[in-house]
């Protein structure tokens, strides 16, 4: 699935409400061969997600993986404060619902039902 | 009070954001300000859903977190969601202002905010009270928010709100101290207004005043002021602010530039302090300043006095009013503009029928109902001036500008009456019936007495120049700035009129009120003064080289003295000044803000000016010119003072 689409919506923080809108086709995130694609999340800029406002997001935070039929994982990458799922902190990959909330440091976001194509 | 404005909701949110370090302004920001509103619909709401409003407001700060003192940006940018919110609430008040009521449905129905998802937390069912919210019915009285002021000057309740008003959009209001602004009742303050997130405006001179004066005093600054000012100068910046529950409004004057550690002071508080040497610089620099916008655009304009200073006189009359049902009463009738009211024409215990007259104020307290000829501020306008008490429970029923038909009273005291009580009371040590003062000095000779001469100096004409003129240039109105620029405020009286009115008000201000204190106790302290004062009209400039501090602190009035020889019309003939200079020094005999040695000094200012004039009078007369200011006018003074 090459054409690969996704929508983040932050849900908290100054960005509160802001849509990112990501696709394999405009280069965002890494597909490895068997067509998972690997997005990044962190403070820093080159992240695929980039929060640049919360001191609590580390520069590199978390990955969010999409297999090639489409189920999200959810990963912490080492981070200093920890990716929570809801309420609970995640220590191994853990499987995303669209729509559902996750937050990294201090900023909320999900993933949106939508595509974002189209 | 004051309906709650979307400004205010604004105002609180960005004040909570700062408090919790988030410097934007996010949809919980927004909700947390309607919960803040003390009898809002939010409160209102949430408490008919058992929801304490306080606890709501602890859920949100807990959820989304203090952050750390750092900004990242200026100023409170709203979120992507804070804009969709308030912008489904505009369309929800369609076009009318975004009210409290559109903001919380917007926020419920918007559905994706951290403050639905502490609701849902709450249980509480986000649903349900946008049902409540939408259908509410039960009257509310929502109050903005108080600002909190702080300072040392103390003011009325009303005052207050009045401050509170102006300045709602600020976080708090510091009163830096209060510009000693005078004897007119209204309050003048130096405020130093502080932003939500801490930074501190430049400072404002804010004044307070009955509601109509402040309407006024902002369109004669449109009429006259803006467009004339120099860049160093105040300028009133917002709307007069009129809150429709108390009889005060307030105008704000803004300084341009950055004033951060110099505030500025009044002239009358700088005056006291400083080198005479200065105070004149300073004046001559005032003129340079505001000159040619002002009394250096001028016109040719030949006047009777009593239409350009009638006014600042003591009311012709006061009159008791009699009942309206007795219309077979007779009296004099007096109109608008009669010679009635500088004529001496009118006894105390004479009936009179005042027809239409204008009102200028109304002061139900004192019952007593303030007549002129017109409204607007203009000098004439303000002629035939009338004080009439007794007009029953409810004078607050006129208002200012009011035409009032007719008054039918009995008069209780003249102008003259007035006069000779304010002179009564600076203890004179003379007979207040003489023709002349006996002199106190031994360089001066006998003045004479200016309430024997005063009807005569009003219905003088004299030529002079017509210009834009403050109308109080008063030193409480002068203020020095940081670099020394002068500044000016209260603008109520400006207006086009007679050039030399604001400098001989200066100049009778800087005597009564700094000369003054420098004198020794007593008449013979004040005779002082006016002896070296008679050697500046006479020429003689060496009494400003004097020892005694008094013959230095005239050197602003010499300074003072050089500005009027530039815009007399015409060279030499000093009549046109000193005749407003006696009329003014008169009006100050009744400043009660000042001491009794300045009153007493306001009293011979007016008799030694009115010296002066005779000997220019003369000096006219025997120059023979073509041009001379004793004219048909002249001709009944003098009769009137043969009568005598």
């Amino acid at each position: 699935m090459s054409g690969a689409a996704l929508v983040i919506m932050i849900m908290s923080g100054p960005d509160d409400g802001q849509k990112i809108y990501l696709s394999q086709k405009h280069g965002d995130g890494q597909v490895d061969a068997e067509g998972a694609w690997t997005l990044a999340f962190g403070r820093r800029e080159e992240c695929d997600v980039s929060i640049p406002f919360d001191t609590q997001v580390s520069r590199h935070h978390a990955t969010l993986h999409i297999t090639a039929d489409g189920t999200l994982w959810l990963a912490d990458a080492a981070s200093l404060n920890g990716t929570y799922l809801g309420n609970v902190r995640i220590d191994q990959p853990a499987l995303l619902q669209r729509g559902q909330l996750f937050r990294l440091g201090r900023t909320w976001m999900r993933v949106q039902p939508e595509t974002g194509e189209g | 009070m004051e309906a709650v404005t979307l400004q205010d909701i604004l105002t609180l949110a960005r004040q909570e954001s700062a408090w919790l370090h988030h410097y934007f302004i996010g949809v919980e920001h927004l909700f947390i300000a309607l919960t803040k509103l003390q009898g809002g619909l939010t409160v209102a709401v949430l408490e008919h859903h058992s929801l304490s409003p306080r606890f709501m407001r602890y859920s949100l700060r807990e959820t989304v977190g203090r952050y750390e003192n750092q900004r990242y940006w200026p100023g409170f940018p709203e979120t992507p969601r804070a804009t969709d919110v308030l912008a489904l609430a505009k369309r929800y008040a369609g076009l009318h202002a975004v009210t409290e009521r559109d903001l919380l449905l917007a926020i419920l129905d918007e559905g994706d905010s951290v403050v639905i998802r502490v609701l849902n937390e709450m249980g509480a069912d986000p649903c349900e009270l946008r049902q409540t919210a939408a259908n509410w019915t039960a009257p509310l009285k929502p109050q903005p928010p108080e600002v909190p002021i702080h300072g040392e000057v103390s003011l009325s309740t009303d005052q207050q709100r009045v401050l509170q008003a102006m300045f709602r959009d600020y976080s708090e209001v510091q009163i830096v101290r209060e510009l000693d602004g005078g004897y007119s009742g209204a309050r003048v303050l130096l405020v130093r207004p502080i932003r939500v997130g801490g930074f501190k405006d430049a400072p404002a001179v804010v004044k307070l005043d009955d509601r109509h004066t402040i309407q006024y005093e902002r369109r004669r600054y449109d009429l006259f002021v803006r467009g004339t000012l120099p860049a160093a100068a105040a300028y009133p910046i917002d709307a007069p602010v009129v809150p429709d529950d108390t009889p005060f409004g307030g105008l704000k004057y803004a300084f341009v530039g950055h004033l951060d550690d110099a505030n500025p002071v009044s002239l009358r508080e700088w005056a006291v302090q400083q080198d005479p040497q200065k105070i004149g610089e300073f004046i001559r620099a005032l003129f340079e300043v505001f000159g040619p916008a002002w009394w250096l655009q001028r016109q040719p304009y030949r006047f009777w006095i009593w239409r350009e200073y009638e006014h600042v006189l003591p009311p012709a009359l006061v009159v008791e009013a009699l009942p309206e049902e007795k219309p077979s009463v007779t009296g004099h009738i007096l109109n608008p503009l009669g010679d009635w009211s500088r004529s001496n024409r009118v006894l105390p215990g004479e009936m009179v029928v005042l027809k239409g007259l204008v009102v200028q104020k109304a002061d139900p307290e004192r019952d007593t109902l303030y007549l002129a000829a017109g409204a607007q501020p203009e000098a004439i306008n303000r002629a035939s001036k009338v004080e009439v008490r007794g007009l029953g429970a409810n004078p607050a029923t006129y208002f200012r500008g009011e035409t009032v038909d007719q008054v039918v009273g009995r008069v209780v005291s003249t102008r003259d009456d007035l006069l000779l009580r304010s002179l009564q009371g600076l203890e004179p040590d003379f007979d207040l019936r003489l023709e002349r003062i006996p002199s106190g000095h031994e360089a001066v000779e006998d003045l004479p007495n200016p309430l024997k001469k005063m009807a005569g100096l009003l219905d003088r004409q004299v030529d002079g120049y017509l210009s834009t003129v403050h109308g109080d240039l008063h030193l409480g109105n002068i203020l020095i700035g940081p670099h020394g620029d002068p500044w000016l405020i209260d603008f109520a009286w400006a207006r086009e009129g007679h050039t030399l009115f604001d400098w001989a008000l200066l100049e009778a201000s800087l005597l009564v009120e700094v000369v003054a204190q420098l004198a020794p106790a007593g008449w013979a302290g004040v005779w002082g003064v006016i002896s070296l004062l008679n050697g500046i009209n006479l020429g003689d400039d060496s009494v400003l080289r004097e020892r005694h501090p008094v013959g230095r602190a005239l050197t602003p009035v010499k300074r003072i003295r050089e500005i009027v020889q530039q815009c007399l019309a015409r060279p030499g003939r000093w009549n046109e000044y000193y005749i407003p200079l006696a009329l003014l020094a008169l009006r100050m005999m009744d400043w009660r803000s000042v001491g009794i040695q300045g009153r007493r000094l306001a009293f011979l200012l007016a008799a030694l000016s009115i010296s002066a004039l005779d000997v220019a009078s003369d000096s006219e007369t025997s120059s023979g010119g073509n041009w001379n200011d004793r004219t048909d006018a002249d001709e009944t003074d003098l009769q009137v003072d043969s009568q005598r």
